[in-house]
């Protein structure tokens, strides 16, 4: 029985293709280079929302720590993503985080030579240009953001922060539950505008930023 | 609001005309004990009555009542937790101990709930109440008065509620549950510290009302079962329509085999989900942790190679430290141990690792690379070790995973089947000639039965529902006090395991009645580091612990819910021998727990103990961390001196004295 997540399949290729999409659209967005925590922020919410979206979810679970997301296997895919060339990373370094255990600290940006090329082809599908056309609004949401509010946006965010799950819990919004508090307040925000005004799909997530961003200044 | 629950806590007992305990000469007649602050040790030998005497203080707090499902060890969760009187025999337990029947005995115990002061006394032969005062005015001699008012005082919406908090905080009897390890019990109790009363008293009302609808609706569908089965025979002693009746009955048979096999695979189902949680919870643990490691091994890698390697690229560093750490080629994806073996080679002696230059001579500083290295040997054993656990832990998830969802497929192949079978049935009595008109009654009879089950059945489905969002709410509510009680049982557990011991919030699932959904139910869980394992693991029942951290973990989690949840923080704590769980090596760490708790509280807790004078640390340890030389004769109550003597202690009495006044005197009681 074949237990490690893959490397090399159709399902790491996957992640690898997001993983440059993601980084593409922060740089687009002037968000890079993509230091590790915020790029598995960024990660987390474009799981959470990516049903806004109508995209499927790559990850519908993600290990509830306190210094906010971080997926081990993710961040075995970017290191890969170095080693061929695609990503770069710089101010490299090691931390020892709020549980004492040592991460990676370092930022990420493409090299173009080389993510163009998967980019291009990308936007040759019609799925996958769909799911870059979110990502980018993401990031431009998310860009709103100042660097502070950032990183401190999973510990507003509704899914992410629900105290009925603690930490060193799973919070599972699509894994083996349907439970995302993201996407249905995401969805919420319509009902605020004025009858018969619709909420397009990236009006939305601009919505729920401004909202997170709010709340990490004290508001409701 | 915060729900604030007002422990009782204990002043003074006084034991009269009790043939168990005749007092004495220098003590005087019969048993009279002063709870002051902090602790009092009850000492004696086995028959002295030591738990007598913790039984008599429980009986003053709860008169003849008490909730027959806590006697055995039986799932709370859907077990009636009405106060109910007790039958006549347990009534006079203490009256079978003398020989006088304790007809004239009495006990009157004086406690404190909140700032109310009360006194209850009450008759030993049969428990009745002699006596009841709140803040010194009496009370009308009846068990409904004092429980309305008890119950009021603590802040809890039932006596049941009262008894549950006595049995599983205060008192810590020899047939006590693991409260931290039984989430049935659990939640019961975190249902009433952390909910407003009316809040808790919506839980069980609901939940109550369920599990009557749940239970008459079983009974009905048995009901109908049994009809349908008499309606066949009837129908197959008629002479026409054998032929159906044949294949009816064959039908039949199919049809209870496979319901007994889908009843059967839902039961293992819920095993399987706790079990399918915990193994992915496991391998998220395990990443974490495995991810945490390679970074540190890739640290030191780098802190080796940059010493030694100048100007290299940040990337090309990276690149090099992560061949070195998984010997994968990051450009290629080739596992390529041989170079990695090379290269290694030229960092120990001192070479470049690219073009082989001879770099020990150009004044590099070494410390940083030999203390790197020295790194390199620690981490790379234990994190060849957390890959044989994340390689363990993912095949578990993958196997249980399977596991589940072939029991889901196959309940929903026997669903399908048990629902075409049962359109056939029912064409197939459609089709019987209509025959007698008891057939005719029996068909309407049941027909009116499985309507009503039907309704019962959607009824019941939509009040689960019901109650599990309310549980979202209340879980939801709970989890923000949860923090103050995950904080001081931080405190509490550190004194006594060696192990990082910690509560996670958390949440179970369990059925309410015997059908119907799972509801998640709110629990508190313990994740402790341990010799097998690398990280913290949940530990989800007390036969994974060790039988000394058992009791103790337990004993810290009641203090931490007692502490966080309990006004001003205070209560009190009966323990009823301690010792007899603990290993030498641990006495002394318990005491250290125990005798925090008896000066914590602002110094108001009360801390009963009983013990057998044993050797060891317990008592001289207790007594030297609680007490002092000038209130130590106040604070330990000698059954030797107050109790009838056991044939033992008469016999042995010499031999018991000098034990006492060793372990007693021989203390160094702080002054």
């Amino acid at each position: 029985m074949d237990i490690t997540p893959q490397v090399n399949g159709v399902a790491a290729l996957r992640r690898k293709v997001r993983l440059v999409a993601l980084i593409d659209s922060a740089e687009r967005a002037g968000l890079a280079p993509l230091p590790v925590q915020r790029l598995h922020m960024f990660a987390f919410l474009s799981n959470v929302l990516a049903p806004v979206w109508d995209m499927p979810v790559l990850d519908g679970k993600v290990f509830k720590r306190r210094g906010g997301p971080f997926y081990p296997v993710l961040q075995h895919d970017l290191d890969t993503l170095v080693g061929s060339g695609v990503a770069i990373i710089s101010s490299l370094g090691h931390v020892l985080d709020e549980q004492k255990r040592w991460r990676l600290e370092g930022s990420y940006h493409l090299h173009r030579a080389f993510a163009d090329r998967i980019l291009n082809r990308i936007g040759d599908f019609e799925e996958e240009r769909k799911f870059l056309g979110f990502l980018e609004e993401l990031a431009f949401a998310l860009s709103s953001l100042s660097d502070e509010d950032l990183d401190k946006a999973t510990s507003e965010d509704a899914t992410y922060s629900d105290p009925i799950v603690d930490f060193g819990n799973v919070v599972d919004f699509a894994e083996w539950q349907r439970k995302n508090s993201t996407a249905a307040a995401a969805a919420q925000f319509e009902r605020f505008l004025p009858r018969g005004v619709r909420a397009d799909n990236s009006e939305k997530l601009h919505m729920y930023l401004r909202h997170l961003q709010t709340r990490i200044h004290g508001g409701r | 609001m915060r729900q604030m629950v007002n422990f009782p806590i204990l002043n003074r007992l006084d034991i009269t005309d009790y043939g168990l305990f005749p007092g004495s000469d220098v003590a005087g007649t019969g048993l009279h004990a002063q709870f002051n602050a902090g602790l009092t040790l009850v000492i004696g030998a086995n028959g002295l009555g030591k738990s007598t005497f913790v039984s008599i203080i429980y009986r003053l707090l709860t008169g003849p009542f008490d909730i027959p499902a806590l006697a055995g060890q039986i799932n709370l969760g859907n077990a009636s937790l009405d106060a109910t009187e007790l039958p006549r025999y347990d009534r006079s337990v203490f009256a079978q101990r003398v020989a006088d029947g304790a007809r004239n005995a009495k006990a009157r115990l004086s406690f404190q709930l909140g700032s109310h002061a009360l006194v209850v006394e009450r008759q030993l032969n049969n428990l009745s109440l002699s006596a009841f005062e709140v803040d010194g005015s009496t009370r009308e001699l009846k068990e409904e008065a004092f429980q309305n008012e008890v119950a009021q005082l603590v802040g809890v919406w039932s006596f049941g509620d009262w008894i549950l908090l006595l049995r599983h905080l205060v008192f810590y009897f020899e047939d006590r549950r693991a409260l931290v390890w039984d989430a049935s019990a659990q939640r019961q109790i975190l249902r009433f510290l952390f909910l407003p009363a009316v809040t808790a008293r919506k839980w069980t009302e609901n939940a109550r009302t369920i599990l009557e609808l749940d239970s008459r609706m079983r009974n009905l569908s048995a009901a109908t079962t049994r009809e349908q089965r008499a309606l066949a025979v009837s129908e197959f002693k008629t002479q026409s329509g054998q032929d159906i009746r044949q294949q009816l009955s064959e039908l039949e048979k199919e049809q209870t085999a496979d319901e007994q096999q889908r009843d059967r695979l839902n039961d293992d189902v819920a095993g399987l989900e706790a079990q399918r949680q915990q193994a992915r919870l496991r391998v998220l643990q395990v990443e974490q942790e495995h991810e945490s490691r390679f970074r540190e091994m890739e640290r030191a890698r780098l802190t080796s190679i940059s010493a030694r390697f100048p100007n290299l690229s940040e990337t090309a560093r990276y690149i090099l430290a992560q061949l070195f750490t998984d010997k994968t080629c990051l450009v290629c994806g080739t596992v390529v141990p041989a170079a990695v073996e090379e290269y290694a080679s030229r960092v120990e002696r001192k070479m470049c690792v690219v073009c082989g230059t001879d770099l020990s001579g150009i004044g590099r500083d070494a410390i940083p690379a030999e203390i790197a290295d020295k790194q390199i040997e620690i981490v790379s054993a234990s994190l060849k070790s957390l890959q044989q656990d994340l390689d363990q832990a993912r095949r578990l998830l993958e196997e249980v995973r399977i596991q589940y969802q072939s029991h889901l497929n196959r309940i929903e192949q026997l669903e399908a089947n048990i629902a075409e079978r049962s359109n056939q049935i029912e064409s197939l009595i459609k089709r019987l000639p209509p025959g007698e008109m008891e057939l005719h009654r029996q068909r309407t009879e049941l027909a009116a039965m499985r309507s009503r089950v039907g309704i019962l059945r959607e009824e019941l489905g939509e009040m689960r529902q019901v109650f599990s969002s309310f549980m979202e709410g209340v879980r939801r509510e709970m989890a923000v006090q949860s923090e103050d009680v995950k904080r001081s049982f931080d405190q509490y557990a550190e004194g006594f395991t060696l192990e990082l011991c910690h509560l996670v919030w958390s949440s179970r699932k369990a059925q309410l009645g015997q059908t119907g959904d799972f509801i998640e139910f709110p629990a508190f869980d313990v994740e402790m580091t341990g010799t097998d394992f690398q990280t913290a693991v949940r530990r989800t029942g007390p036969e994974q612990v060790s039988e000394s951290q058992r009791e103790f973990i337990d004993l810290a989690f009641r203090m931490a819910l007692m502490s966080a949840c309990g006004s001003s923080g205070i209560g009190t704590l009966v323990v009823d021998a301690p010792e007899s769980s603990l290993d030498a090596v641990f006495v002394g760490r318990a005491t250290n727990v125990l005798s925090r708790f008896a000066i914590g509280g602002g110094g108001n807790n009360r801390l009963v103990v009983t013990s057998n004078l044993v050797e060891g640390q317990l008592l001289p340890g207790l007594i030297k961390s609680a007490m002092t030389d000038t209130d130590k004769h106040s604070r330990i109550i000698d059954l030797f001196g107050i109790a009838i003597p056991t044939a033992a202690v008469v016999k042995l009495r010499e031999e018991y004295n000098q034990l006492r006044v060793r372990l007693l005197n021989d203390t160094g009681a702080r002054n």
